[in-house]
């Protein structure tokens, strides 16, 4: 039984450079079956979902999805889901896809989070990332989502940009702040390969930031929000006091969830198993009444005690080596990292440094191997 | 009465058609169909497929009906055809009567094809000139003969015109066999003279060893003694190869085929012994084999510490197949607990490399190739050294090993060959054409100097035409010292070299740089430092990792990134920890890079 439930809408207006995500050009006709086919796979897993704490509908662009696809949705959950006493239930939407009708639509539908993808507040950089809002739309995506009354709005940041600067990043970051969202996220561009910036980076047509000066963008986000009320609560996100976002803490506790929708992950009873990635291939089998699973595999304990400490050390907290029962492996494990500044024994929390955050893999890897996974 | 046997070899330059040649042999006498052929079966190891070389030797009984109408029982003993291998060619002659010379008409003669015909020559044999490959357009029959007698100076006007690829020329080259090589001349009577020229492990059946039978016969049941080991065995089953393994009654004198005797370990049988009758024993053996010894060493770690018992079995289980390589534990403070071992030549250690990893599934870290020096203290005491780390700092002269180096090149490439041969410290002794456009060259090189890249560069010099063989001449003194590489200010042991004195600024310089190429970013910053003689030449930073994170981890992500990290530790564990430095394998053959 899982309890928090992760819904997939693989539609965006266009993709953006970056992007390697599940996400197609948005088709109404196919966006239509699609709806059907989502509503479809939700109910024959319903017997795998326990009172939801929270439903995380991500993308692609949910935002950009017509009204219909909302109501037949929340109908769909209200029909085949209970949820739990203040459940937190999140939207992710664009700037440009916002309008004050949809906003309306998602509040009374129960939405009470968004996550907006604003990633900075430069016009040049937003086009560098190929995405199709400017910074004026952006913030006026926020100003109208608060006017309608969402009070938890998150914002996606974006350090690493080409032509990015620290000083150009510290005016993204002072005006996302000055919106005062309870949750900011900030990432660091990663190229995937396949991707147009992958190919862009790879013929030296752009450059990325220095290693250095991207480092810096990391302090000056971690220095800037803190001092704003943000506190840091994963790698790459903070928010104000009681609003991180629980659906995604679920994942670096390593809880379950279903998950339904194109290539969506769930992780549900001991197994990881993934839907097709493939649109018209997710509504076929559908059509038929089958799971469009593509993978599932029960993760083995190595796995799994991998899996527990890469996902737990991203939360600041850290993980507990009281009740694990790796413990007194795990303290002698992290002792050589401790003492090098890497990690640190915080009470009963063995948690990254600052130092260790930036270099987290390979001190992740180094106590894979201390313990023997 | 003589017997029907004849006993022969086939020599060749590498790819002039050898093992296609010993097929159609094995399918024309019907050791096996045409359907049981799968290509080349003499070369039976993956590798010698792969690479389509011969590494090892092999014995084939094959029946002919001769023209004159009489049965004739044919020995083949394959060889192999690269330089490093010279030795194991050596052994299979020695049980041979005669050889064929199989020179492809394409290429004509190359340094191999002379390298293997002298050494028929001088093991006596009838040599039965084959060429080869007549059915390509550019075959040149006439001018490949002519070569063959200017450079072999054997009579050609016999010489068999084949080809192997379309069974031309099969039957003339087994009547030639019959008719020109001489049948044995040993007794079945008298005390047995059998001479081991080859031996392999077997799980099931231990030992097996291949012999050429001089004088005497074998069977089950006769107890057997080594006459250089003197170790004495009961024979459990002799017999032959039709290419298939079949058991015989007995082996008497001529022939050629397997003991079985209960032979459990390496050290009990030596290839090039004599095997004899326990209780009548011949008065001496036959003549021995030229004693080989390895021209090039390097070191064999584990990567991790705990395979080092899985490497010293694995190593074991090869010199039973390989008398020409040794081994020795040796220790470094770098890399632990390793092996120094001793190869023919630079592909005879690639293979071996190849073979433990593969066979035996070891990871394995070799350090780069070394030749042996002769040092001499400042008290006049002399010794070997197989490894640069163990060269004293103070010595009163070093010497290195010299080879005599004999290259054949098209006349249009003799330029950019010359001047490779002196930028690596060469002396011209010799210079001639054989034919009209192939040109013979003999330099005296130090071997250390054509260890690393001299034959790819020689290769891509001549697009590919050249061909070199080498002979071992002796020590020389040479102007050499000790190039010690550190990595934070420590030296690390496994990446010293010894080089010539006027190439060691460039040489420090060049390494130190390649080093940085090849070794990761680390937490820490590495150092990388050249020096002579307690003298810094050279310096190269690798800068710290700074920045290696997981920005974005969600549902749909978690799988993808685990697998991440797990590769990320994978690679980690092919890495050799030196000190708090992890080191890749490249890293201990960065010098193989340098110019």
């Amino acid at each position: 039984m899982a309890d928090y439930l992760y819904i997939h809408v693989p539609f965006c207006a266009r993709k953006c450079f970056y992007c390697d995500f599940a996400s197609f050009p948005f088709e109404e006709q196919e966006a239509r079956s699609y709806t059907d086919a989502l509503c479809r796979e939700l109910a024959i897993k319903k017997n795998q979902a326990g009172e939801l704490k929270t439903v995380y509908i991500g993308g692609g662009t949910p935002s950009l999805m017509p009204d219909r696809f909302f109501r037949d949705l929340f109908s769909c959950l209200r029909d085949n889901f209970s949820l739990s006493a203040a459940p937190e239930i999140t939207v992710e939407a664009n700037p440009g896809t916002l309008t004050e009708a949809k906003l309306g639509l998602l509040l009374r539908g129960g939405v009470n989070r968004l996550s907006i993808g604003i990633q900075s507040f430069q016009d040049t950089e937003l086009k560098a990332l190929g995405r199709i809002h400017n910074a004026k739309e952006a913030a006026a995506a926020v100003e109208a989502a608060q006017k309608t009354g969402f009070t938890n709005i998150s914002l996606d940041l974006m350090y690493g940009i080409p032509g990015q600067t620290i000083a150009s990043w510290q005016e993204t970051l002072k005006r996302a702040e000055n919106l005062r969202p309870a949750h900011i996220s900030a990432y660091e561009l990663t190229p995937e390969k396949g991707t147009p910036l992958f190919g862009l980076l790879e013929e030296e047509k752009i450059r990325l930031p220095e290693e250095g000066v991207v480092l810096g963008m990391y302090d000056c986000v971690i220095d800037y929000l803190s001092a704003h009320g943000y506190a840091q609560y994963e790698i790459s996100n903070f928010s104000q006091p009681g609003y991180g976002c629980r659906h995604n803490i679920n994942y670096w506790d390593r809880g379950e969830y279903l998950a339904a929708g194109a290539a969506a992950h769930s992780f549900v009873a001991g197994r990881r198993s993934r839907n097709t990635a493939s649109i018209p291939a997710y509504i076929e089998k559908l059509l038929t009444g089958i799971l469009p699973e593509e993978e599932s595999t029960e993760v083995p304990e190595a796995e799994a005690k991998r899996e527990r400490l890469f996902l737990g050390l991203r939360k600041t907290e850290g993980i507990s080596v009281v009740n694990s029962h790796d413990e007194p492996d795990l303290v002698r494990a992290a002792a050589g990292l401790i003492k090098e500044g890497y990690l640190e024994l915080s009470g009963d929390r063995l948690r990254l440094t600052r130092k260790g955050t930036v270099l987290s893999n390979t001190v992740i890897v180094s106590l894979f191997e201390n313990l023997g996974l | 009465m003589p017997k029907k046997i004849r006993n022969f070899s086939i020599i060749a330059h590498i790819d002039h058609g050898k093992s296609t040649l010993a097929d159609r042999l094995l399918e024309y006498t019907g050791a096996l169909s045409s359907r049981e052929m799968t290509e080349q079966v003499l070369d039976s190891m993956d590798l010698e497929r792969e690479r389509g070389i011969t590494i090892k030797a092999h014995a084939v009984r094959l029946l002919y009906k001769a023209g004159d109408g009489g049965e004739y029982i044919l020995n083949l003993i394959d060889t192999p055809g690269h330089v490093d291998f010279s030795y194991e060619v050596s052994r299979s002659l020695a049980s041979c009567e005669g050889a064929l010379l199989v020179v492809d008409a394409t290429q004509g003669v190359e340094a191999q094809t002379l390298a293997n015909a002298y050494l028929a020559v001088e093991h006596d044999l009838e040599i039965i000139p084959v060429i080869n490959k007549i059915d390509l357009p550019s075959a040149e029959p006439e001018k490949t003969k002519e070569q063959i007698e200017d450079a072999v100076g054997i009579d050609c006007s016999e010489a068999v015109l084949a080809s192997a690829k379309e069974g031309i020329g099969t039957r003339e080259i087994l009547e030639a066999i019959v008719k020109k090589i001489p049948s044995p001349s040993g007794s079945d009577e008298g005390p047995l003279k059998a001479l081991i020229f080859d031996s392999w492990f077997d799980n099931y059946q231990g030992v097996i060893v291949l012999v050429r039978v001089f004088d005497g016969k074998v069977r089950a049941g006769r107890k057997i003694r080594m006459m250089a080991t003197e170790n004495v065995f009961e024979v459990s089953q002799v017999g032959v190869f039709t290419p298939k393994m079949t058991p015989s009654a007995e082996l008497s004198s001529g022939e050629v085929g397997y003991i079985i005797a209960g032979i459990k370990s390496v050290t009990d049988t030596k290839i090039g012994d004599t095997a004899t009758d326990a209780d009548n024993p011949a008065p001496e053996p036959c003549p021995g084999y030229k004693d080989i010894k390895p021209l090039v060493f390097c070191g064999f770690y584990p990567t991790s510490t705990h395979q080092y018992e899985a490497l010293r079995d694995a190593l074991n289980k090869l010199r039973l197949n390989d008398s020409s390589f040794n081994y020795e534990p040796e220790t470094s403070l770098a890399l632990g607990f390793g092996f120094r071992c001793g190869f023919l030549g630079l592909l005879h250690m690639e293979i071996i490399q190849e073979r433990l990893e593969r066979e035996f599934n070891l990871s394995l870290l070799s350090t780069a190739p070394t030749v042996v020096y002769r040092i001499t203290k400042e008290d006049g005491e002399v010794s070997y050294i197989e490894n640069p780390a163990l060269l004293p700092d103070k010595v009163e002269k070093i010497e290195e090993p010299f080879v005599v180096t004999t290259i054949f090149v098209p006349k249009d490439f003799i330029g950019p060959i010359l001047d490779l041969c002196q930028e690596k410290r060469g002396a011209q002794k010799g210079f001639s054409f054989i034919g009209k456009d192939r040109i013979k060259v003999e330099y005296e090189l130090p071997l250390n100097e054509i260890l690393w890249d001299f034959y790819d560069r020689l290769k891509s010099l001549s697009k590919g035409y050249a061909s070199m063989d080498y002979e071992f001449l002796g020590y020389r003194v040479s102007d050499l010292v000790k190039l010690n590489i550190l990595l934070n200010a420590e030296p690390v042991d496994a990446l010293s070299l010894i080089v010539h004195k006027d190439k060691a600024y460039y040489k420090g310089r060049q390494l130190t740089d390649k080093l940085r190429e090849i070794i990761p970013r680390q937490m820490y910053e590495v150092a990388i430092q050249a020096a002579v003689g307690g003298k810094i030449i050279a310096r190269e930073t690798v800068r710290a990792l700074r920045k290696d994170v997981i920005a974005k981890c969600y549902g749909g992500d978690i799988t993808r990134k685990r697998k991440l990290l797990e590769k990320q530790k994978e690679g980690k564990k092919r890495m050799k920890q030196v000190g708090r430095i992890e080191l890749p394998q490249e890293a201990f053959l960065a010098v193989l890079k340098l110019k």
